[in-house]
C-alpha cells in the first residue's frame, strides 16, 4: 500500500459525493444506494466520476461506477484504486 | 374543420438535395455510416456525422438549410408572389447557426441569437406572416408543422412554410458524447446493439395549405392531408425518457383523435427511433400500447437508419417521409437489421424489398429532450 | 367578453430591473451580471447546482406567477398544463463556455450533469419538471419577438384544447463577454398565467386583463400588416378620435422603421424603445403594461431580420380587486 491511499478519507469522499448531488453529507449513509435512495441518475454518476477522479487523481471505468452504487462501494473502489497507483 | 394539405415538399439531408434524391435513397435503403466532422475543433471521443450538403450564400449553415429547402417546397407547390405575401413561416431548429458561435469566433458578427432560421426563410421567399422560430430540440420540425396545421385551421393563415433544419454543432456533439448517447458505428435504431444516436444534418420544409385556398389558386396536386397532431411534455428528467412511456403515448393517441383516425386506419409509422437505448425500448412499448397486437405487423419505416439523427429536422423529414409513404402507397425497405434487430423492441420492419402500404393514414413521432412529444397523424388521398 | 378568452391572473418577475411587476424600471440599461438574483432566497439552498443562470431566473418568475395567482396547479391535471417560453440568449454564455472547454481541454472535460443545457429547451423543460407540466411545452427562439409570440401560440394551442391553462414566459441571460452585442445583454424572467376567463371567475381570482399578440414580416408583407394591425386596434375598442397609446421596441432597422410608419398611418403613434440583445424587455414591457390599471395599449417589436410581433395588452381600467364578490387575494 503506497502513502497515497491514506489520504482516502471516508467523511471527504462523503462530501464530495454529497456535493454533486446536492445532499447533506448526513444523508449520504453509508449503504444509502445512489440512484434507488439519493436521486442519483446516469449524469450525476459520469458527474461524480469526473469529480472523484480530479480529486483523487485516479481512472475510475464507467463499470466501476455501475457497481459502486453506496457511498461504501465507492470508499472501496477508490481506496483500491488509489492502492494500485 | 378546415383541411389541411401537403402541397408542396423541399428536402436536404446526407441521403442528398431534394426531395426526389431522398425518395431514391429510401428505396435504395443503403447501409449509410457517418463520417468523422471536418472540424478539428471537436475533440471528443466520437466526432460522427451525417454532413448534409450545403449551398454557399448569406446566413448560417441551417438557414441555409431551411431555405434550400423551403425554395424548393415552394416551386413544388407552384406558389406565386401574391401567395407569398400572407404565407407564415413555421420553422424548428434544435441548435440554429452554431456556426457562428462556435470558435473560430467573429469578432465582426452582429447576430444576437443563433435562430434566425424562421426569419431566414421569410426574408428569402418573401412571406409576410409571421415568422416564427421553434426550439424543442429533437422534434422541433414536428412542432412546427403541428403549430402551423393550428394557424391554419384556426384562420390564422391559409399557407404556411413549416419544417426544420438542423446543421452541425460541435457543442451539441461533444456534450452528445459527455453524455454517452453517441454509437460508435452507426446511427442504429432497434439494433440490439445501439449505444447511442449519430446526428444528422439536415432540413426539410413543407407548404401546407387550406383545401380551401388550394382549389382557389388550382394547385396541381397535394401529397397527403396533414390530419391532426398531439402534444405532450414528459416532465420527468431533462434527457430520459419517462420509463412508462405514458406521456408518448398520450401524444399518439391525441394525435389519432385529432385527426379522426381510428389506430386501425394507420398503415405504417415513421418511428422517433434514434438508437439511444432507453427510448426505443420506451416507444415500442408506448407503440404496442396504442397500436395492440397489431403492432408485430404494422410496417415501421425507420428513416434515422439512414439520415442520422436530424435533431430540430427530424419531426419534418419523418412528417416528409410519411407524406411520400402516402403519395406512392409504398412503404420503402428499412436498413436490413434481420436477427440483429433487439427482442425488447418487438416491432415490425420490412426490409429486403418494398411493402404495398395498407391502410388511410400513417403516423410520424418526434420526441426530444424536455420531453417534448409530438405525434402527428396524415390523411391519403382519396383513391 | 369571451368566457373562452385567456385572462393574466398571475404575474412573476425576476430581473435587475425589479421584481414588483407594476415598479419595473425598464429605461437605460440594467446590470448584465448576476449580483442582482438571489438564488437562495428565490429557489432555496439546493435542487439547481447544474442549472443555469437563465434556467433559475425562469424557475424563480414562475414560482412568483403560481404563486400570485393564488396556486392554481392543484385545481389543473397535469395534463392540462400547457408552457411556452421565448428566449434567445438564454444559454448564449453556456454554449461558448463549452465550446471553448470542448476545443480546449476537449469534451470529456464537459460537466456531464449540465451537459443538456446545450439544448435551449431544457429549461423549460426543467420548469415543467417541477410544476407538473404534462400538457405541452414549447420554446420560440424567434429574434426579439418570441416572448411576445408565446402569448400568440400559447392562446392558440389552449383554444386548440391542447391544455387548459398557459404559463407564457421570458427569460434571458448576458451573452458571452467578449461578443460584440454583450452590452445589450439582458438577464432576468418574466412569466404569466393565463386562464379562461370562465374558470377564473370559477375560482374567485380577479384577473390582470387579457393580452392579444399578432405577428407578421417587414418588410413584405405591407397587406398582412395592415390587417392584423387594423384587427388589434379594432379590438382595442378605443373610442373614435382617442389615440391608442404604443411602445414599439427596435433598432432603427428597416423593419422598425417600417412598422413605426404602419402604426402612424392607422392613428397609433409609437414610442420607439431601444432593444436589449433578446425577448425579455418586449415581455416586461408588457408585463407591466397589465400590472398597472389603465386604458388598453399596444406593444410592438420588431427585429431586425424583419420579424414583427404586435401586443394588445388590455389591464384593468382601474386597480384590483375591483368587485365585492372577489374574494381576497
Amino acid at each position: 500500500m503506497n502513502a497515497e491511499s491514506t489520504t482516502v478519507d471516508l467523511e471527504q469522499l462523503r462530501a464530495a459525493i454529497a456535493e454533486v448531488l446536492e445532499l447533506d453529507p448526513a444523508e449520504v449513509t453509508d449503504d444509502a444506494h445512489f440512484v434507488r435512495d439519493l436521486g442519483g441518475d446516469s449524469l450525476l454518476a459520469l458527474e461524480m466520476q469526473i469529480v472523484l477522479e480530479t480529486q483523487y487523481g485516479v481512472r475510475l471505468t464507467e463499470d466501476d461506477l455501475g457497481e459502486a452504487t453506496s457511498l461504501r462501494g465507492m470508499y472501496e473502489l477508490v481506496l483500491k484504486k488509489t492502492a494500485a497507483g | 374543420m378546415t383541411q389541411v394539405l401537403i402541397t408542396g415538399a423541399g428536402a436536404v439531408s446526407c441521403l442528398g438535395a431534394g426531395v426526389e434524391a431522398m425518395w431514391q435513397a429510401l428505396c435504395a435503403a443503403p447501409g449509410s455510416r457517418p463520417l468523422r466532422a471536418a472540424d478539428p475543433g471537436a475533440r471528443m471521443p466520437l466526432p460522427l456525422v451525417y454532413r448534409a450538403p450545403v449551398g454557399t450564400g448569406p446566413g448560417g449553415r441551417a438557414s441555409r438549410l431551411a431555405v434550400m429547402a423551403a425554395r424548393e417546397a415552394v416551386g413544388d407547390a407552384g406558389l406565386d408572389d401574391t401567395d407569398h405575401a400572407r404565407s407564415a413561416v413555421v420553422i424548428g431548429t434544435g441548435g440554429g447557426n452554431a456556426d457562428h458561435w462556435e470558435r473560430p469566433l467573429d469578432p465582426g458578427r452582429t447576430d444576437t441569437t443563433p435562430f434566425p432560421v424562421a426569419s431566414a426563410v421569410a426574408a428569402a421567399l418573401g412571406a409576410g406572416g409571421g415568422a416564427t422560430c421553434v426550439s424543442n430540440a429533437c422534434s422541433a420540425g414536428g412542432f412546427a408543422l403541428a403549430i402551423a396545421v393550428d394557424m391554419i385551421r384556426s384562420g390564422e393563415a391559409d399557407v404556411v412554410l413549416a419544417g426544420g433544419a438542423e446543421a452541425y454543432s460541435r457543442v451539441g456533439l461533444g456534450c452528445f458524447n459527455r453524455m454517452r448517447a453517441v454509437d460508435p458505428h452507426a446511427c442504429r435504431p432497434f439494433h440490439r446493439d445501439r449505444a447511442g444516436t449519430i446526428l444528422g444534418e439536415g432540413a426539410a420544409v413543407l407548404v401546407l395549405e387550406s383545401a380551401g385556398h388550394a382549389r382557389r389558386r388550382g394547385a396541381a396536386r397535394h401529397y397527403a392531408t396533414l390530419a391532426g397532431s398531439g402534444w405532450s411534455c414528459d416532465a420527468h428528467h431533462l434527457t430520459a425518457p419517462g420509463p412508462d412511456g405514458a406521456q408518448i403515448r398520450r401524444a399518439m393517441t391525441a394525435a389519432l383523435t385529432d385527426a379522426g383516425a381510428p389506430a386501425d386506419a394507420v398503415g405504417c409509422v415513421v418511428p422517433h427511433g434514434t438508437g439511444t437505448r432507453l427510448n426505443d425500448v420506451v416507444e415500442s412499448e408506448a407503440l404496442g400500447a396504442v397500436f395492440g397486437e397489431r403492432l408485430a405487423r404494422l410496417p415501421l419505416y425507420s428513416l434515422k437508419a439512414l439520415t442520422g439523427h436530424t435533431a430540430g429536422a427530424a419531426g419534418a423529414l419523418g412528417v416528409l417521409t410519411a407524406a411520400l409513404i402516402l403519395d406512392r402507397r409504398t412503404v420503402p425497405p428499412n436498413v436490413p437489421l434481420g436477427a440483429e434487430q433487439d427482442a425488447q423492441c418487438p416491432v415490425s420492419l420490412p426490409q429486403e424489398v418494398p411493402v404495398p402500404l395498407v391502410g388511410r393514414h400513417a403516423m410520424a413521432n418526434a420526441f426530444a429532450f424536455g420531453g417534448n412529444n409530438v405525434s402527428l397523424v396524415l390523411e391519403g388521398r382519396t383513391p | 367578453m369571451n368566457p373562452d378568452d385567456l385572462v393574466v391572473t398571475g404575474i412573476g418577475v425576476v430581473s435587475p430591473r425589479g421584481c414588483d411587476p407594476a415598479a419595473l424600471d425598464l429605461d437605460g440599461t440594467a446590470p448584465a451580471d448576476d449580483s442582482w438574483f438571489d438564488a437562495t432566497a428565490e429557489l432555496g439552498a439546493r435542487g439547481y447546482k447544474y442549472v443555469p443562470p437563465a434556467g433559475r431566473y425562469l424557475l424563480a418568475a414562475t414560482r412568483r406567477a403560481v404563486a400570485d395567482a393564488g396556486d392554481p396547479l392543484a385545481g389543473v391535471p397535469e395534463g392540462e398544463r400547457g408552457m411556452a417560453l421565448g428566449t434567445n440568449s438564454g444559454i448564449a454564455a453556456l454554449i461558448d463556455a463549452m465550446d471553448a472547454t470542448i476545443t480546449d481541454a476537449g469534451a470529456e472535460r464537459l460537466s456531464p450533469a449540465t451537459a443538456p443545457y446545450f439544448s435551449i429547451n431544457t429549461l423549460a423543460g426543467r420548469v415543467a419538471m417541477d410544476h407538473g407540466v404534462k400538457g405541452w411545452n414549447l420554446t420560440l427562439t424567434s429574434p426579439r419577438t418570441a416572448g411576445m409570440e408565446t402569448l400568440l401560440a400559447g392562446a392558440r394551442a389552449v383554444a386548440a384544447g391542447r391544455s387548459a391553462v398557459l404559463l407564457a414566459g421570458s427569460t434571458e441571460a448576458p451573452l458571452p463577454v467578449h461578443h460584440p452585442g454583450h452590452a445589450l445583454s439582458e438577464a432576468g424572467a418574466a412569466v404569466l398565467f393565463l386562464e379562461p376567463r370562465a374558470a377564473a371567475a370559477a375560482r374567485g381570482a380577479t384577473p390582470y386583463g387579457t393580452c392579444r399578440t399578432a405577428t407578421f414580416f417587414l418588410t413584405t408583407a405591407e397587406r398582412t400588416v395592415h390587417e392584423a394591425l387594423a384587427r388589434l386596434v379594432e379590438d382595442a375598442g378605443a373610442p373614435d378620435g382617442t389615440t391608442l397609446p404604443a411602445r414599439l421596441i427596435c433598432d432603427p432597422c428597416p423593419a422598425g422603421t417600417a412598422l413605426a410608419g404602419h402604426l402612424r398611418r392607422l392613428g397609433v403613434p409609437a414610442d420607439i424603445v431601444p432593444p436589449g440583445a433578446g425577448t425579455l424587455l418586449p415581455f416586461l414591457h408588457l408585463t407591466r403594461g397589465l400590472a398597472r390599471p389603465g386604458p388598453p395599449h399596444l406593444v410592438a417589436a420588431a427585429s431586425s431580420d424583419g420579424a414583427c410581433a404586435l401586443t394588445l395588452v388590455q389591464p384593468l381600467p382601474t386597480p384590483r380587486p375591483r368587485a365585492s364578490e372577489q374574494e381576497p387575494r
